[in-house]
């Protein structure tokens, strides 16, 4: 889609919408955001593959929510995205599920959602896909792969949700189960460029458990998913039958204060990979990431963020150094790993709109997909930048 | 002056700044920076007496959504940025408004409930709660209220 389809078409979505608003009572609501941005990956393909600036950087959104009663309700959101390659540029139902909400119990509720729904197991994974609730607008890519937004946003299945309040605190568990369907750029994401055949996610288990102190100041959570992932080749394909094991250890902590607010998340991820290159080739690693993030407000309307990220594909090879001799030099030790410090600005110049600008200083590919290959050679160097800018309206 | 004298002309400054210092201090405890005083109110039709601080933090922060008669609930508010609003924040939700709108944008993001009706002035969030059934809103000037219920909370 063209710049200015896809902007008369948001504008016109919006002013749609505005000329019927919801009453206050309204079993009825709808909310959503537009925003466009500016960005640049310097020596890198990780927003554009010539590293010139680019305009790809669009989300648009809509959704909503029908109260049935006071017990059931029908929500959904879809939304635009151009990241450039960084997302599958397009258009996609991010969730739509039946959210059934059961009596409550002794200050205790249990919301059950069927259909697409949202995964809520990470700090800001049940926002990363709305533009004025992220810190910043590339997150950290240890835990919010970009390349890997659809699957980790949602599944398509059942996730329970109890939540416990009291004066001495809050307690929230989180299960899902569910599976993704994965786009051929998803696919091409995991596997490579030249993968033919299509990738299957078969299920995602995952449970999360968060603790929040009386004064809200502490938030503290820890998490686990389990997948499994099964790869059909095409009848003509550079692979063969595959399949992926995948497990992910998170904790999360976050501090609120009144004029700043620190955030850390780190993970460890266990993946078995068989098959694939050839049918005996069998992969077993652990790798691990995370990152720590510190915002202040410096008066009402701005805030600063710094953040530093980490990501080791392969504990055992930190310097990627085993990964660059296992591919005879084809693939530099750099794509082993990525480091990342990052500094942004936040000004909210009006209700409802924000300005939002940064700049990574990245060392190393590691999450990058777009891997060196006998025919492909990416532009990537082993030290890389990139800024972004964007404007936002929400409503 | 004998040197005895000046030991006691110091101590004696001493002992005045000690003094200076513990008034300013007694000053600053007992004369805080006046918290412009909230009060929580509801529509007179809501059936519910009794509320707790977590009661009102959850319907405030959005998670309650539904008095549990099966009415909904309607939350009104004042601008983020307005003193009154920070007040309450602090003093009766125990958080800061920045960590309220982050709850919000939560809840309402991922379609799991609605952010409350934020209006310009106390004289409309009142108001709205009188003529809104199931609203629960805050007032400030408490002599100014009518037809709505003030709540009590332990």
């Amino acid at each position: 889609m063209k710049f200015h389809t896809r902007w008369l078409l948001g504008i016109s979505l919006l002013g749609g919408l505005q000329c019927f608003p919801a009453s206050a009572e309204s079993a009825f609501s709808w909310h959503g955001f537009l925003s466009q941005g500016v960005s640049q990956s310097v020596h890198s393909d990780f927003v554009s593959d010539n590293g010139d600036v680019s305009f790809n950087l669009t989300e648009l959104g809509i959704n909503m929510r029908y109260d049935v009663n006071a017990s059931l309700a029908f929500v959904g959101q879809a939304v635009y995205l151009d990241g450039g390659n960084r997302f599958e540029q397009g258009g996609r139902l991010d969730y739509l599920y039946l959210d059934w909400r059961l009596p409550e119990f002794s200050n205790a509720t249990l919301n059950v959602n069927v259909g697409r729904f949202k995964n809520p197991h990470w700090l800001y994974s049940a926002t990363r896909d709305v533009p004025q609730t992220r810190a910043t607008i590339i997150l950290p890519q240890s835990l919010y792969f970009d390349n890997f937004r659809d699957v980790a946003l949602g599944s398509d299945g059942v996730l329970l949700r109890y939540y416990h309040a009291a004066e001495e605190g809050s307690f929230k568990v989180n299960w899902s189960y569910g599976k993704s369907p994965m786009s051929t750029f998803q696919t091409k994401a995991l596997l490579g460029e030249f993968a033919q055949g299509e990738l299957e996610q078969d299920f995602a288990h995952q449970v999360s458990a968060y603790w929040q102190s009386a004064s809200l100041s502490w938030q503290i959570g820890a998490s686990y998913l389990d997948s499994d992932f099964t790869y059909n080749p095409a009848a003509v394909d550079f692979y063969v039958a595959a399949e992926r094991e995948v497990q992910l250890y998170t904790i999360s902590v976050a501090y609120f204060a009144e004029n700043w607010e620190f955030a850390t998340e780190l993970q460890r991820n266990h993946r078995i990979d068989q098959g694939g290159y050839a049918p005996d080739y069998m992969v077993n690693q652990q790798g691990e990431g995370g990152y720590v993030q510190l915002r202040y407000r410096i008066a009402p309307s701005y805030t600063v963020t710094t953040s530093y990220d980490m990501y080791i594909s392969d504990r055992e090879d930190r310097n990627g150094e085993v990964l660059e001799a296992m591919t005879g030099g084809m693939v530099p030790a750099y794509y082993g790993f990525e480091k990342t410090i990052a500094v942004g600005l936040q000004w909210d110049p009006a209700p409802h709109w924000r300005v939002q600008a940064e700049h990574h200083w990245v060392h190393g590919a590691g999450r990058l997909t777009s891997l060196p290959s006998s025919q492909n050679t990416p532009e990537t160097r082993e030290h890389w930048r990139m800024w972004a800018m964007q404007v936002m309206y929400w409503f | 002056m004998s040197a005895l004298s000046k030991i006691g002309f110091r101590f004696c400054n001493k002992c005045l700044f000690i003094r200076v210092i513990a008034v300013c201090l007694l000053l600053c405890v007992c004369l805080p920076v006046k918290a412009i005083e909230s009060t929580v109110i509801i529509n007179n039709g809501v059936e519910k007496r009794q509320f707790s601080r977590t009661d009102i933090r959850n319907i405030f922060s959005a998670r309650t959504q539904y008095w549990s008669d099966g009415a909904k609930i309607t939350v009104y508010v004042l601008g983020a940025q307005t003193e009154a609003h920070k007040d309450f924040c602090r003093e009766m939700l125990k958080m800061f408004p920045y960590q309220l709108e982050r709850m919000w944008n939560q809840i309402t993001y991922s379609g799991q409930g609605e952010r409350p009706q934020t209006v310009a002035t106390e004289a409309e969030l009142i108001e709205a709660v009188k003529n809104t059934p199931g609203a629960i809103g805050y007032a400030y000037h408490t002599s100014a209220l009518e037809n709505v219920r003030e709540v009590a909370i332990p």
